[in-house]
């Protein structure tokens, strides 16, 4: 005799234990800090508190721990946290011209007011395991600049801008909408195309980037310039009415510079593809640039071809919260419409194998 | 670090507001889908987060909640949402259907019928009825907007063509009110007679998609079809094994390795009614 | 001093728009509608009750001359923190009372074709209800309803009959009444029935 299974809570519970469990893991092994996963896994902190849109080191830590390691998942929870913040208003504009630099490269120039500065990359290392981290050696120090860099470093971009080879950023009328707060309308305006990209996923927006350069899209990228430094915040309070700093960011910039052929009413010159991110996150910028450029391809009256130049398709499709959810929810039960089908392709099957019949019977 | 304290039925104030303003208009125009700023929930999107949202923006601390995923109360996701408003909301919960004043479900319509005093919210994936045919918003807007459901008769009239009838057995359009061709959200089609002239309030939440839509109560709700291809529910040659039941949907059950089968009630509280078993 | 709000916001906007939301779901039918809450003269607490359920600083409001004055006003944008708009055609949500200074539907938000979301509601603050001016019928009513308010005239009945043959845009009404409520979705059909 049959007996539907009764026990769901149980089992959940009785799951959820394990998985403490296991994230736990070898109890001799020291538990992880939020300190540790802070100061030395920084760069998934950064991934977490950009996708996650929330600027909190110690949250983005604290989650990376509680997801294992696991970052989609990790950026899931600081976004439901974010639910639940209260809402005091909009921060000004950040002012990254005057980022406090340490690190800014042009690859469009030799050199460049103000200099290249590499800071701190992987770039130029050669990829070999450095067996020395394996145990705790602590790094040499690292030499510092005999004098402080310029706190007024000029964009590479405007250089050209002087010269009007480039064109001004477009100001679009009104305030930027917000797409956590209003539903997401197409046509999107490019403020909101940005922010989209902006809490996307990484990768995501890589492979759509690297598209573009093999053709699906192309929009001849120069690496204008990217920077990385600290910006400060600042609010204006309701009862102020002027601004004061609330505090001091981390952020990477990437300005590119695309060809342009110019149209009826433009002459030929350079057009810009844009990205901003919380912490150091070059390939998300960079890769946000390029796909900001090629969603602009409606505005530069260039034909919409590509998948990186279909807004509906971008940016219905870049958060790896909602594609993680909707891919992974097929994991819940679905017999009952499972039973409609089979319901159906049995009927469909009979059908067939009556009609066979009736034929070999009439011959 | 301390942990927040959350407010009743976790979401913010100005979230059920917000909420609250996009139901209003999904009743005012029934079967249109409201735009609404979904917000991320602490489970999942496809989990249900349109389900919770619109529960957590219509209850009140007096409500009974039931919760079902696939018709029973005790599959894992209705276990985990029913958790979820114990511990945000207090509220008392139920497994009887004639006794919940809300019913958050995902996949079924409850065999018994509602009443008026009653609230049905349903979990939505996709509540656009044309995605499938038309995969760009923009596109399907504007055939709602100019009442062009063209397509989707020529879809339906293709199964005809090529099965001999429609085979659509879940998600099964339907137009709302002569107006608004709707998506059921993938009940199995044999519920959509439930959703017509129904005494209980229906709404449906799409948390990832960001859309609320309604059936308000005593509203015509007309699933798609031909005139010489009426639409017709799902039906099965043997009762419920455990009930005996001839009118209602079952699950198939395989019982050993052999493929051996059974079918059961898939709406666990009715099941046990009719056996005087709860 | 402003009035306060509601005494227990999560709660009480919970019950207030459980009555709101039924009213709308069920066109016609007078729900009760009591909350705790202080209101300014000569605002309704169930006027009021609607206001801070629905409105915040996302909502443009818009008061008839009857109903605003500096308390009013004051305490809406306290507890809200609503803008309050001088053009009518620019508000989401609108408050007047039965009378000359209603406004006409038809110059509000009617929202578009592709968003017919994006229309206003017209809240109406009203002494009663008294069946018998007109039947209603459409989504939410079995059969017909036999509904009337009080102080509202012939003509209002007639712009709301246009406005419901301009389905799907159009406006919707919300009657706020001593301790009750009611509602017209743009949904529902309006015959006008003789006078006796």
């Amino acid at each position: 005799m049959y007996v539907a299974v009764k026990g769901g809570e149980q089992a959940i519970d009785a799951a959820h234990r394990l998985l403490d469990e296991e994230r736990r893991g070898d109890r001799s092994v020291p538990s992880i800090t939020l300190d540790q996963i802070a100061e030395q896994l920084t760069l998934a902190v950064d991934r977490v508190m950009n996708e996650g849109s929330l600027y909190d080191r110690e949250l983005a830590s604290l989650a990376i721990k509680q997801a294992r390691g696991d970052l989609i998942e990790a950026i899931f929870l600081i976004r439901a946290t974010r639910t639940t913040l209260a809402r005091f208003g909009y921060a000004e504009p950040l002012d990254t011209q005057s980022m406090r630099v340490k690190r800014r490269v042009s690859a469009a120039f030799k050199d460049i007011p103000g200099g290249q500065i590499l800071g701190p990359t992987f770039d130029y290392t050669h990829r070999l395991l450095d067996f020395s981290l394996a145990g705790d050696v602590e790094p040499a120090e690292a030499a510092r600049a005999p004098s402080a860099l310029r706190s007024d470093m000029p964009r590479v971009l405007e250089l050209l801008g002087n010269e009007g080879l480039m064109e001004q950023p477009s100001a679009e009328a009104g305030e930027p909408g917000d797409l956590t707060q209003d539903p997401l309308n197409f046509p999107a305006g490019r403020d909101l195309r940005l922010q989209n990209l902006a809490r996307g996923d990484e990768g995501f927006l890589l492979a759509l980037a690297y598209s573009t350069q093999r053709g699906y899209g192309r929009t001849h990228p120069f690496a204008g310039e990217i920077r990385l430094g600290t910006v400060e915040v600042s609010f204006t309070p309701e009862e102020l009415g002027f601004p004061v700093v609330i505090g001091e960011i981390t952020v990477t910039e990437c300005e590119m510079i695309n060809q342009f052929k110019g149209s009826a009413t433009v002459k030929p010159q350079f057009t810009r593809g844009y990205g901003l991110g919380f912490g150091q996150c070059e390939r998300k910028v960079m890769s946000m640039a390029l796909v900001d450029r090629s969603l602009r391809a409606g505005e530069l009256g260039e034909e919409r071809v590509a998948p990186a130049q279909d807004e509906e398709f971008v940016l219905s499709h870049s958060d790896n919260v909602q594609a993680t959810g909707f891919v992974e929810h097929l994991k819940l039960p679905h017999y009952v419409d499972f039973q409609s089908e089979l319901v159906l392709l049995r009927r469909m099957r009979a059908e067939i194998d009556g009609a066979k019949d009736r034929l070999e019977a009439a011959e | 670090m301390n942990a927040p304290a959350y407010n009743f039925a976790y979401l913010n104030e100005q979230t059920k507001r917000m909420i609250r303003r996009a139901i209003l208009k999904a009743i005012a125009v029934p079967g249109y889908q409201v735009p609404f700023a979904s917000r991320e929930m602490p489970m999942p999107y496809g989990w249900g987060t349109g389900g919770v949202q619109v529960t957590a923006a219509v209850l009140t601390p007096e409500d009974t909640l039931k919760v079902i995923d696939q018709g029973a109360d005790d599959t894992t996701n209705a276990v985990s949402i029913r958790k979820f408003f114990v511990k945000t909301a207090g509220v008392a919960t139920t497994e009887r259907t004639e006794e919940a004043s809300v019913i958050q479900t995902r996949h079924r319509i409850p065999e018994a019928r509602l009443t008026e005093d009653q609230i049905l919210v349903f979990q939505v994936p996709i509540p656009e009825p044309l995605r499938f045919l038309e995969p760009r918003e923009t596109e399907t807007r504007t055939m709602h907007a100019l009442e062009e459901y063209g397509v989707m008769h020529v879809k339906l009239y293709e199964d005809i063509a090529q099965y001999g009838e429609i085979a659509t057995t879940y998600a099964y359009p339907a137009k709302v009110a002569d107006r608004y061709v709707f998506d059921p959200s993938p009940i199995p089609k044999f519920d959509n007679p439930k959703l017509d002239d129904c005494p209980a309030l229906q709404l449906f939440g799409a948390g990832r998609e960001k859309r609320i839509y309604a059936v308000p109560p005593y509203t015509k709700v007309k699933s798609l079809d031909f005139e010489d291809h009426p639409f017709e529910v799902q039906s099965w040659d043997e009762p419920c094994a455990l009930c005996g039941s001839r009118d209602s949907f079952l699950d198939e059950i395989v019982m050993d390795d052999q493929g051996t089968r059974m079918f059961v009630c898939s709406d666990t509280d009715f099941c046990a009614g009719k056996r005087g078993d709860r | 001093m402003t009035e306060r709000g509601f005494s227990d916001v999560a709660v009480q906007s919970a019950h207030a728009f459980r009555a709101i939301m039924q009213a709308m779901a069920r066109p016609g039918r007078v729900l009760e509608l009591g909350a705790d809450i202080e209101a300014p003269e000569p605002l309704l607490a169930s006027t009021a009750a609607i206001a801070l359920t629905l409105c915040d600083f996302q909502t443009p409001i818009w008061l008839a001359p009857e109903l605003r004055n500096d308390k009013v006003t004051h305490y809406l944008r306290f507890h809200a923190g609503a803008p309050i708009m001088a053009e009518p055609d620019k508000a989401q949500f609108l408050f007047a009372e039965a009378g000359p200074t209603l406004p006409a539907p038809d110059v509000l938000m009617q929202g578009t074709h592709e968003y017919p979301d994006r229309s206003a509601t017209l809240i109406i603050q009203v002494e009663g209800f008294m069946p018998g001016a007109v039947a209603l019928s459409g989504p939410g009513i079995r059969g017909s309803e036999p509904f009337g308010v009080t102080g509202l005239s012939a003509s209002f009945w007639a712009a709301m009959a246009n406005n419901h043959a301009d389905f799907p845009v159009g406006i919707d009404v919300i009657f706020a009444a001593p301790g009750r409520v009611a509602a017209l979705p743009r949904s529902t059909e309006i015959r006008m029935l003789e006078p006796a």
